[in-house]
């Protein structure tokens, strides 16, 4: 795991210089690095600072199999701005995943006969008629061929990486001072995940994966700025000294889970100037291993997204059941339970996606 | 510019003359070019080569040209693209350094997911 560690970090570290303007473009959150970063499930919702790197430009020409690779990073911290790596550390939230995957398009006889057809023509005797007229007899093969035929493709990927959470946690316990309640508390997770995704015809894109990470229950923890002030007395002066911590409070919990996901995508054209891309229904599982205090938590929603039609996202709505079956006990009304909003940018977490430009 | 009809070559070489041509093609993200699935004028293309720093983007490279066969009812070309709902590319020609006249072709997605095209395009 360290040296896999370490491998991510000196690629990573190479790519941060190279693309610098990409990174500091995310202040606001707004990159188009995050689409395509969706298989690492980064959080969205919060500003963040990302660096992505892969092959998803050779996806524009199709073949029978391709293996796709990428490398994302994000950091990120309550403040809303961060720098992903600082003076060589870890920002308080980082995030680090590294995918691989292999495309399979299901259009083998239109490939064989394509390659025909570009052999014919650079043969040394080309242009000739009778060889034109076989290339028109192939290309008509071809056009009856694929008007019974919708397009497939299946993407199988493997993802992984790291995350880490430094921050301070604020207990009455064991402390003897005020001072010695702030405990610094750094955590490493890992997560690895592994997912298909199938393509069929114009309208369908579906995504499954299954994964096991390392996680904590930081997100539940309630943040507070504490101010420590100290005074010392020495006959008739007197010192004052302040210490702002920004901490968390509650029962910290680190453990081991498995998450399920699935997304189902439906394309559409609004007009020429505007698509729209509907995950009909996602879904999100997430079982503890072995730690009791953590209960099961299963979501699901739907979610429409516009998008110009070149590509760049504009906005979109989401209806979200946070806990379907109530097992955080947090309403037994199901209405209560749902959220509904607006995103600024949305990620099929289960789904490989291609890469927009910004 | 290489005339070749039949009456002058004798080897069956089709009526037609060979031009350069320079292009601009232009897709959708979601757009995938099929390998091999592009030839103007029965020249296939090197779409590999020619893909622009936006991975959308494709076009002969400055100072090249591609040496393809314009017969009398136009240049055949052919495109061979999958997509989804809402995608399009586009292509702009340039036929013997002339705006060819259908300029811009564009082609949307169809009801199976292609992007194809097969037709005679006429220059200037």
């Amino acid at each position: 795991m360290k040296t896999l560690f370490l491998t991510l970090l000196t690629v990573l570290t190479m790519h941060y210089i190279t693309k610098a303007q990409l990174v500091a473009e995310d202040a606001s959150g707004e990159s188009s690095i995050l689409l395509n970063a969706s298989s690492i499930s980064f959080n969205l919702s919060e500003a963040a600072l990302s660096a992505n790197w892969n092959n998803f430009r050779k996806l524009a020409v199709e073949k029978p199999h391709q293996m796709l690779w990428g490398i994302a990073a994000r950091g990120s911290n309550s403040e809303g701005l961060s720098e992903l790596f600082n003076g060589g550390q870890f920002t308080p939230q980082s995030r680090i995943g590294a995918f691989i995957a292999l495309r399979r398009n299901y259009q083998n006889s239109t490939f064989e006969l394509l390659k025909r057809i570009r052999d014919i023509q650079a043969s040394e005797d080309f242009p000739n008629e009778a060889a034109i007229n076989t290339v028109r007899q192939l290309n008509d093969q071809i056009k009856s061929m694929r008007s019974q035929q919708p397009s497939k493709a299946l993407t199988s990927y493997i993802s992984a990486g790291l995350n880490t959470d430094n921050f301070r946690r604020y207990t009455e316990e064991n402390s003897g001072s005020l001072g010695g309640r702030f405990s610094k508390v750094s955590f490493r997770g890992a997560f690895v995940s592994a997912g298909l995704n199938y393509e069929y015809g114009r309208r369908w894109t579906f995504g499954l994966s299954a994964g096991y990470e390392r996680y904590n229950n930081l997100d539940s923890l309630s943040a507070r700025d504490y101010k420590l002030s100290n005074t010392t007395v020495i006959g008739n002066s007197q010192l004052s000294t302040e210490t702002t911590y920004h901490a968390y409070a509650g029962e910290y919990i680190a453990y081991n889970r498995i998450n399920f996901k699935t997304d189902a995508l439906y394309f559409a054209k609004v007009s020429d100037d505007y698509r729209l891309v509907w995950n009909t229904l996602f879904t999100r599982v997430y079982l503890p291993l072995s730690e009791n205090r953590i209960n099961r938590l299963v979501q699901a929603g739907t979610a429409v997204n516009f998008y110009k039609s070149e590509g760049k996202f504009a906005g979109g709505l989401y209806a979200q059941s946070d806990d379907l079956f109530n097992n955080l006990h947090s309403s037994d009304r199901f209405h209560e339970r749902i959220s509904f909003g607006f995103v600024a940018k949305y990620a099929f977490s289960s789904i490989m996606s291609r890469d927009f430009p910004k | 510019m290489r005339t070749i009809t039949p009456e002058n070559n004798g080897t069956g070489k089709p009526p037609g003359m060979t031009v350069p041509v320079t292009y601009k093609l232009k897709k959708s993200p979601f757009v995938s070019l099929l390998d091999n699935g592009f030839s103007m004028g029965y020249v296939n293309i090197d779409l590999a080569a020619d893909q622009d720093a936006d991975p959308n983007s494709f076009s002969t490279k400055p100072g090249k040209s591609y040496s393809c066969l314009l017969q009398d009812q136009g240049l055949q070309v052919t495109l061979y693209a999958e997509g989804k709902a809402g995608d399009f590319w586009t292509l702009e020609l340039e036929i013997d350094g002339k705006a060819a006249p259908l300029n811009p072709i564009r082609v949307e997605t169809d009801a199976q997911g292609h992007l194809d095209f097969n037709q005679l395009i006429r220059a200037l």
